[in-house]
């Protein structure tokens, strides 16, 4: 009965596929960049969808302009219960030039779906929202419970989207958390690096020259800062031994997928300055300067020899000061051995030969929110192409495999005992 | 007597004088985005009524330039007297104490965007022109006012190439960086703007692209080596760093004459990435390179391009240069400058360099000798520019008793 089962909803995908296209293309019209994060446009792409096929839904709004949907069924017997999770919203532009397509336009071009969003992750989120329908019409022959979650304001891990929901909405917590982020489809991701995030204001100081009045630039002295900060990517590091032996055994695919040097900033601190402003003209000396610190936490680390290192190098910076945006991130990871890591496995060499390896990521997820409550959380996903940089873009071929292998996932939690 | 008879009447309308200068400051001219047409409606005013005749000469729309010219004679030297309209923007809004267009005296002084620079300098420059003409009788040669708006070429170099003023010697008004200094020469400018650009990427892959903000960091802390090249001044100039020094640093503090000869760099501006969580793909900073007297802007340019040039991703471009320039120390403006200066304050005035340019630069580039001596530069481009109404007091008084002594028909300056 199982394969059987599996056929039809295999048939279904493929039956599908140019609507699965054409829906994927309209959700990246339906621009949603965040900042500033208005996701209603795409959200009604979502509900339209659900409406159209009769399936209830609720929204919950706690941000006017930043829906969260979610929509939920029980199946025909008593089970587990299996959360699925997307985001709506996507990055900003990175650089106005080097698009060759328009980057709001969804173009269907070369096999792929191009613009800001298609790959991170308007697809992913498409692709579960199709994978709720399928199941749903099967759902006597199923067991326990699935609820979908397409919610807002991820890009920015902001209050108003998952956040939100697992505080505010509990019955969405579930027994288990599959999230569509892309990363490669050899690879499942059972956890991810922890971010912490600083502002910094550096304010003019009195110039070395004791000239009176004499004041040294602010962007001077941030510039300064930023190199000494730098050395909080050498921190020293301690890997818990399981997730040491994943990266080690996925080295040379982490590599592969993510360009090499992947691997090793997995085990490491890494800091990026996402933001560096000051000033209004070459002639003046900038009074203040702010920047952003985008620190990502390895795997068995805390924040606190971050916060050490950073207070001892603010000693030398009596002009600069610092704000915590946010530092409540753990860098958490779910079980490798969970059934659903070997569902994707099976469903992935079924559907497109592929070997899967479980590995912890680089990027945040939304999953993570799902950790620290205690409830195991994998994504998988597409091969993330040019996330955050022109020319974004998904392979359809290679997605449609991957909403296979998503589907028959999903219904082989719903069918285990 | 007639030296008395000037400070005399500055002193009595001295109210009247403030009132005028509080009027300047209170019609906003920044630039870029404004305009100096009221400002420029302020000194016109100020004039009628001291019944002057001013003309507006210019070639840019709401950017006027203001002349008035007073001929007393065959003979005598023709100088030009050159103030500005136009001021820095009014940033830091939330900062001011005082309104930054309010024209607000506050114990003594008096506050505002262009208080210092240079509508103090300005507005003296129209008074001591204007008491000069009441003293036409006694004068030869000629006396031409003029306040410009330095926007482009549509200023001074108008004036000059098109609006047929250039005279024999200029005095302008610029603030100083320390009460009683003439400016005889002014550093030169090099304006880059410096472009990083690289991929860019996911902030949590910094493995994949380089960082334009990190680029910018590092191209930033190495610009300092441009404050290591040397400059080298000759012949008189040299001699007059030398002994201006000294006194510079006396008057300024230690080490403040080193800024005379030395290569500066400002950081002014800096605009890299886009959130928190992307790794930047772009970077824009603009950096101030001044030139001291001696030094070269080839000197500063081959140095900035050779820094940059070990960062492949750095393109670099010039906004804005202009060579470091002087005029001869021994001039006699100069002269009557340190003593009025000595005559009304009782001390001795420096004769320094200036490090922001200023219109000057086009007067000497046409041969005229020019030279600036107004109030302390005080919080100019910041939150409460202002000025203290006394200094400035004094400063029309030396305006006006140097000018007497050039243009004085029994004079021996020539």
């Amino acid at each position: 009965m199982f394969e059987k089962d599996k056929e039809f909803l295999l048939d279904q995908v493929d039956r599908d596929r140019d609507l699965l296209v054409h829906f994927l293309s309209r959700f990246v019209r339906a621009r949603s960049p965040n900042p500033p994060g208005d996701t209603r446009e795409a959200a009604a792409c979502v509900t339209d969808f659900l409406k159209e096929r009769g399936l209830d839904f609720r929204i919950v709004s706690p941000h006017p302009e930043m829906p969260n949907v979610i929509a939920s069924f029980d199946c025909g017997a008593p089970g587990r219960h299996l959360v699925l999770n997307g985001h709506m919203d996507v990055f900003p532009l990175p650089r106005l030039d080097g698009w060759a397509h328009d980057p709001w336009g969804g173009e269907v071009s070369e096999g792929k779906v191009w613009g800001a969003g298609s790959c991170d992750m308007k697809q992913g989120t498409t692709s579960i929202l199709f994978a709720y329908a399928y199941l749903h019409a099967m759902r006597e022959r199923l067991k326990g419970k699935l609820t979908l979650t397409a919610v807002s304001d991820e890009e920015t891990f902001g209050p108003w989207g998952a956040r939100y929901l697992m505080e505010h909405c509990p019955e969405i917590h579930g027994d288990c958390c599959f999230n569509a982020e892309p990363g490669a489809p050899t690879t499942v991701r059972i956890g991810e690096k922890a971010p912490l995030w600083i502002t910094f204001t550096v304010r003019a100081a009195d110039a070395a020259s004791g000239r009176a009045g004499e004041k040294e630039s602010a962007v001077k002295i941030a510039s300064r800062l930023i190199g000494d900060l730098e050395r909080i990517a050498e921190l020293d590091v301690q890997l818990p031994p399981r997730v040491a032996e994943a990266i080690e055994t996925g080295s040379e695919e982490i590599d592969r997928v993510h360009l090499r040097g992947a691997a090793e900033i997995m085990g490491k601190f890494t800091l990026n300055i996402g933001m560096f402003e000051g000033g209004s003209r070459a002639d003046m000396p900038a009074e203040t300067c702010r920047f952003e610190a985008d620190i990502r936490l390895p795997f068995g680390m805390t924040k606190q020899p971050v916060f050490d290192l950073i207070g001892n190098i603010l000693k030398d910076y009596p002009t600069a000061s610092m704000e915590v945006v946010m530092d409540d991130a753990t860098p958490d990871w779910s079980d490798p051995d969970h059934e659903i890591v070997r569902y994707v496995q099976r469903n992935a060499k079924a559907v497109a030969g592929r070997d899967v390896l479980p590995i912890p990521s680089l990027a945040g997820t939304d999953a993570r929110l799902w950790r620290y409550v205690g409830i195991p959380a994998y994504s998988y996903g597409t091969t993330a192409t040019n996330v955050a940089m022109p020319n974004e873009h998904v392979d359809i071929e290679e997605w449609i495999s991957v909403v296979k292998t998503h589907l028959l996932t999903i219904y082989d939690y719903l069918s285990a005992d | 007597m007639t030296a008395e008879l000037l400070t005399a009447w500055i002193d009595q309308d001295r109210d009247r004088l403030a009132g005028f200068l509080a009027d300047l400051v209170r019609a906003p001219s920044p630039y870029p985005d404004g305009n100096t047409s009221r400002a420029a409606a302020v000194v016109s005013r100020y004039l009628a009524e001291v019944g002057l005749e001013v003309s507006e000469v210019g070639s840019a729309v709401d950017h006027p330039n203001l002349v008035s010219s007073l001929s007393m004679g065959d003979g005598g030297q023709h100088i030009v007297l050159n103030g500005r309209l136009e001021t820095y923007p009014a940033a830091d809004g939330g900062k001011w104490n005082h309104d930054p267009f309010g024209g607000i005296i506050d114990k003594g002084d008096i506050y505002g965007r262009g208080a210092s620079d240079m509508k103090a300098g300005t507005a003296a420059l129209a008074i001591a022109y204007g008491y000069l003409s009441r003293l036409g009788k006694s004068l030869n040669g000629r006396l031409t006012f003029t306040a410009v708006s330095e926007v482009g070429t549509s200023g001074s170099a108008y004036l000059l190439e098109k609006g047929g003023v250039k005279g024999d010697c200029l005095l302008s008004a610029e603030p100083g960086e320390a009460p009683a200094t003439i400016g005889f020469g002014e550093k030169g400018s090099l304006k880059l703007r410096f472009a990083t650009r690289t991929m860019g990427c996911h902030g949590a892959y910094t493995h994949k692209s380089k960082s334009a903000n990190k680029l910018a960091a590092n191209l930033i802390r190495s610009l300092e080596e441009i404050t290591k090249l040397k400059a080298a001044p000759s012949g008189n100039v040299l001699r007059l760093l030398e002994q201006y020094g000294a006194e510079f640093d006396r008057v300024a503090g230690p080490g403040a004459s080193r800024s005379l000869g030395e290569y500066t760099v400002n950081i002014g501006f800096i605009q890299g990435g886009v959130k928190m969580n992307m790794l930047p793909a772009a970077c824009d900073c603009d950096v101030d390179i001044g030139i001291p007297i001696g030094g070269s802007l080839a000197d500063a340019m081959e140095t900035a391009h050779k820094i940059a040039a070990r960062i492949p991703e750095v393109d670099v471009s010039s906004i804005y240069s202009d060579e470091p320039n002087w005029s001869d120390p021994d001039y006699p403006l100069l002269r009557a400058l340190k003593d009025s200066c000595g005559q009304v304050t009782g001390r001795s005035a420096s004769v320094v360099t200036t490090s922001r340019p200023s219109a000057a630069r086009h007067w000497r580039a046409a041969g005229v000798p020019s030279f600036s001596f107004g109030t302390t530069a005080t919080n100019v481009g910041l939150a409460d520019e202002r000025t203290s109404i006394d200094e400035w007091v004094d400063v029309i008084k030396i305006q006006a008793l140097s000018l007497y002594a050039l243009l004085d028909r029994s004079s021996s300056h020539v």
